[in-house]
């Protein structure tokens, strides 16, 4: 016995040596020869990084792969068929800068990241989070607004954390109506969460009081409007010393408001507070992990100590660059590990393999969020979900056309939505959203009836058709995948192709469901 | 964790500084002075019937005869096959299997929204703390996975989700329920993703999973990457149920016509006899979710109906599963968030309604080690306060993990690292025990 017990951990390793199955012609579809360049002082500090974890600078991925990998990264959606062959026929040597500056420049750009903010915003309209539907919408709007208008993140924040008034007129103060619970604990604990990026339950006893007493004179008070509600704070009567997360005192005046100095604190570009929660969390809502390997928002203590060389950088050049969202998710396509292959490298072990994952020197993949998957369906198959709610009151009706990705409110959801994994907004970490894949998913993607439905659409939709074979499969393979399929694919399809016209048609219908159903397209790769 | 691995975790906590962490919660449950748990847990199912919106105490289990017709309406007791038990009038066939179940009459929380009642009846907590606890559904499906050898998920609710509630909490997805959709009355019951929607042959499923393989390119070049294994694993299951036979479960048309009848031909009752075929399928945890009883107006008149149907598949059950020999392994408890106001509307607009009232209410129990004809608890003369007995959500919940053999007191293992009981620890001295068979 005991020998089987040694063997099994390695007998994995033996069977499925990583990435033995592939020819060289299979990963020239995914990844090109050479190396990754290194542009910039973050992808130096990159590559002396995988150095220190033994780890070569890996391949640079195949033009359609960052072409697919940057839409859904910038704008939550794929490129369209025209889109892509657009770029895949461009040979300008900028051309993927290019594409990124149109992709930050877009609608989809704020649209997309204001659902990632109110993740973390907990934006919903009930349960455990009561901020009642026109409070939802009026806090989504200022939300997206300013997204759009690349408002830097610290006034933004600076403006949430320090709201005052109606819930309606004033949407700012929904940031602080955003809470299971409205003690000064519960309260300090959001803050840190999203200010900090950090879990204040594992801090000490005392510095979580020292927390809280920033949040001890937030009061909130009901209205004769319906659902309205007023945040107000009392005036200081008498100079308070209160105790920053850093240890020092600060004294707040008579006339004073405790969350300003906090504010002050956190906002501080020489400090980084702010900025090393923002970093790590942006950076792992493009990777699906922290900088730091964490879930993006565990820092151990506010500031950016515990973040590797490359995250510190992010960091300084965040806060110092003047809280510039825009400018961070540039920076952040643009890098080394952004561009890397999504293939494990070949001849090396499975340990190997993991720990190129964990350090960004291998692409992550990650399913596509619910959200995502529900528009790239509807794109495809002409035929958008509608959302509607009529609890709590007043009822919502969100248009068919709108994009799911900016559906407002977290207690809106349906089947596929919470199937998919979209975030409760209960609590507003990270690790809400899921992306991890189940039987359940998979099972509704092989066998669901209203996908059935959309699905058979798609070949209409996108007049696949009409054209002849190496055409019409053409145009799916960059339908779904955004390149052309491999000669090796096409002799594949050829071999599978019927002679008769409707065996033709029930072929495309095949095809659509095997494409939908395929690790290249339910994966950001 | 057993005691000793407690105790020891205790000591390095101290050492630790962070004996705070445990102070204020009695210990007693952990270590000695427990409460007996069931002789011998034989619970392999629970069927729950969630009546959404909160059924009324009078009009089910509780009746009032004797009081004024503003709190009864003018409606009668009948008496059962227990001497000494009566129940409501509006439920004729249930009357004649009092036997095999048991009434909790004094049910009792403080909760009147739909929303925290619904929390707290299914998790045993009340909702606040940044956490969203698992429902009792998703607890028993993880608990039972270990054993569970079939092709569906560990739950299933018929036919529509309880709604705003995330029934999986922190726990892991895998435990969320499968929600049915589509009507088990209908000519066919579709489930989609289950039950193919027709058009395609065993034969031209085949071909798609053959495509799907010979075209899977980047899964070859990715070979190695942990999460596409993830994805294969999961496929395997999923392909089984398309092309397997786990779908027949669904199929009522393999019942006999007889059989359909006596439960009723309507979304309610044959939803009840899908519960008892998911049943012999082995699946751990099957929820009904009955709607239309959140009667502020009219109430009276929507009983008729409502209970009529209910009446019947519940009779229809309890009497089912014991010819089959299934009640002994399985648990039915049939409960809403809340009961309702005993005094009468009878102004406009109400004409007639109840409103939400969660201070005492009734629920039945059966099977599964739950002894039959029994009655726990006693309310006032209007079904208004309780008299004596009063049982918590938590005793309810505690009491149906453990026929189910889950220590309540134990953790409950969570991805997310939370130090958490199964139920509050200070919940375990009003389990039913009174009702557990020897």
């Amino acid at each position: 016995m005991r020998f089987i017990a040694v063997l099994l951990p390695v007998l994995p390793a033996l069977l499925f040596p990583a990435g033995a199955a592939a020819g060289e012609t299979e990963r020239s579809l995914f990844e090109k020869e050479t190396p990754v360049p290194l542009r910039t002082p973050l992808d130096h500090r990159f590559a002396e990084f995988w150095r220190s974890q033994s780890l070569p600078v890996p391949r640079e991925a195949a033009d359609a792969v960052q072409l697919r990998r940057v839409h859904l990264a910038l704008a939550g959606r794929l490129p369209t068929p025209e889109e892509a062959e657009a770029y895949l026929r461009d040979t300008a040597p900028d051309k993927y800068e290019n594409l990124v500056e149109r992709l930050l420049h877009a609608p989809d750009f704020p649209a997309f990241w204001s659902m990632k903010w109110a993740d973390a915003l907990r934006i919903k309209s009930e349960f455990p989070i009561n901020l009642w539907p026109n409070a939802v919408y009026a806090y989504h709007r200022l939300l997206h607004r300013s997204l759009s208008r690349n408002e830097p993140l610290d006034r933004l924040f600076r403006r949430l954390l320090l709201g005052t008034g109606s819930n309606f007129r004033d949407p700012e103060v929904n940031f602080l109506r955003a809470a299971a619970d409205r003690t000064p604990r519960g309260l300090s604990r959001n803050i840190a969460l999203t200010l900090f990026g950090c879990r204040t339950e594992q801090w000490p006893e005392q510095d979580q009081q020292a927390l809280e007493s920033f949040f001890s004179r937030i009061r909130y008070k009901k209205t004769w409007e319906w659902k309205e509600e007023i945040v107000f704070v009392l005036p200081e009567t008498a100079p308070v010393s209160l105790t920053l997360p850093d240890g020092t005192s600060v004294t707040v005046r008579p006339g004073g408001d405790r969350r300003a100095t906090l504010a002050d604190y956190a906002f501080a570009p020489a400090r980084q507070v702010f900025a090393a929660a923002t970093v790590n969390r942006t950076w792992s809502w493009f990777f699906g992990r922290g900088l730091n390997g964490g879930s993006g928002d565990d820092l151990p203590r506010p500031g950016p100590e515990a973040l590797p060389e490359p995250g510190k950088l992010l960091a300084r050049e965040f806060a110092e660059g003047g809280y510039d969202f825009r400018e961070l998710c540039r920076r952040i396509v643009l890098s080394a590990p952004f561009r890397a292959s999504p293939l494990p490298a070949e001849d090396v072990d499975r340990e190997h393999a993991g720990r190129a994952e964990r350090t960004f020197a291998q692409f992550p993949l990650r399913r596509l969020d619910a959200e995502v998957l529900d528009d790239v369906i509807g794109t495809l198959s002409g035929n958008p979900s509608a959302y509607s709610s009529v609890i709590p009151e007043p009822f919502s009706f969100i248009p068919k056309q709108e994009r799911t990705v900016l559906l407002a409110d977290g207690s809106i959801s349906s089947r596929f939505l919470g199937l998919f994994g979209r975030p409760s907004r209960d609590d507003g970490t990270v690790a809400e959203r899921n992306n991890r894949i189940s039987a359940e998913q998979r099972l509704y993607l092989f066998n669901s009836g209203e996908l059935y439905r959309k699905m058979g659409r798609i070949p209409g939709v996108w007049k696949v058709r009409g054209r002849a074979f190496p055409a019409q499969m053409e145009r799916l393979y960059l339908l779904f995948y955004s390149r052309y399929p491999s000669p090796e694919e096409q002799q594949t399809l050829r071999r599978a192709y019927p002679a008769g016209g409707k065996e033709k048609w029930l072929f495309l219908q095949d095809l659509c469901w095997v494409l939908l159903n395929s690790k290249e397209f339910l994966y950001q790769h | 964790m057993n005691r000793r691995d407690f105790l020891k975790t205790c000591a390095a906590f101290t050492t630790l500084g962070a004996v705070a962490h445990f102070a204020g919660r009695p210990l007693s449950a952990w270590a000695g002075g427990k409460i007996a748990p069931p002789p011998r847990p034989r619970a392999k199912s629970v069927i729950e019937v969630w009546v959404w919106g909160g059924p009324s105490q009078l009009e089910t289990f509780d009746p009032k005869p004797g009081a004024p017709r503003d709190y009864n309406g003018g409606f009668k007791a009948i008496p059962t096959n227990v001497p000494g038990i009566e129940i409501s009038e509006f439920f004729p066939l249930l009357a004649q299997h009092a036997d095999k179940y048991s009434l909790i009459r004094t049910m009792t929380h403080p909760h009147p929204g739909h929303e925290t009642a619904t929390y707290l009846m299914q998790t045993g907590r009340n909702p606040g703390g940044g956490q969203v606890f698992p429902a009792i559904g998703a607890v028993i499906a993880m608990f039972k996975a270990e054993n569970y050898r079939g092709d569906l998920p560990p739950y299933v609710i018929l036919t529509v989700p309880k709604g705003r509630f995330s029934e999986v909490g922190f726990l892991n997805e895998r435990y969320s329920p499968l929600v049915t959709g589509g009507n088990p009355a209908a000519e066919k019951f579709i489930v989609d993703g289950i039950v193919p929607p027709g058009g395609l042959s065993p034969e031209a499923l085949r071909k798609r999973f053959d495509l799907l393989e010979r075209l899977d390119t980047f899964g070859r070049a990715a070979a190695g990457v942990e999460e596409l294994k993830h994805f294969d694993d999961a496929g395997i299951g999923a392909r089984r149920i398309v092309e397997g036979d786990a779908a027949k479960v669904f199929d009522l048309a393999l019942e006999p016509r007889t059989m359909r009848e006596r439960y009723g031909m309507t979304t309610l009752g044959q939803s009840f006899l899908t519960a008892r075929r998911l049943v012999e399928a082995g699946v751990p945890y099957i929820t009904i979710n009955a709607q239309g009883w959140d009667t502020h107006k009219r109430h009276f008149e929507t009983m008729k109906t409502k209970a009529a149907e209910m009446d019947k598949a519940t009779a229809a059950l309890i009497s089912d599963l014991h010819e089959r020999g299934l009640l002994d392994s399985t648990i039915i408890w049939w409960t809403g968030e809340f009961g309702r106001t005993p005094k009468v509307d009878w102004d406009a607009p109400w004409n007639g309604g109840r409103n939400h009232y969660p201070h005492c209410f009734s629920c039945l129990v059966a099977g599964g080690g739950f002894a039959g004809g029994k009655v726990v608890g006693e309310s006032d003369e209007y079904a208004a306060k309780v008299v004596s007995r009063p049982v918590s959500p938590q005793d309810m919940l505690g009491s149906i993990y453990e026929l189910c053999g889950i220590d309540p007191d134990g953790k409950l293992p969570n991805p997310i690292g939370l130090d958490v009981p199964v139920l509050p620890p200070e919940s375990a001295a009003g389990r039913l025990r009174e009702l557990y068979r020897s």
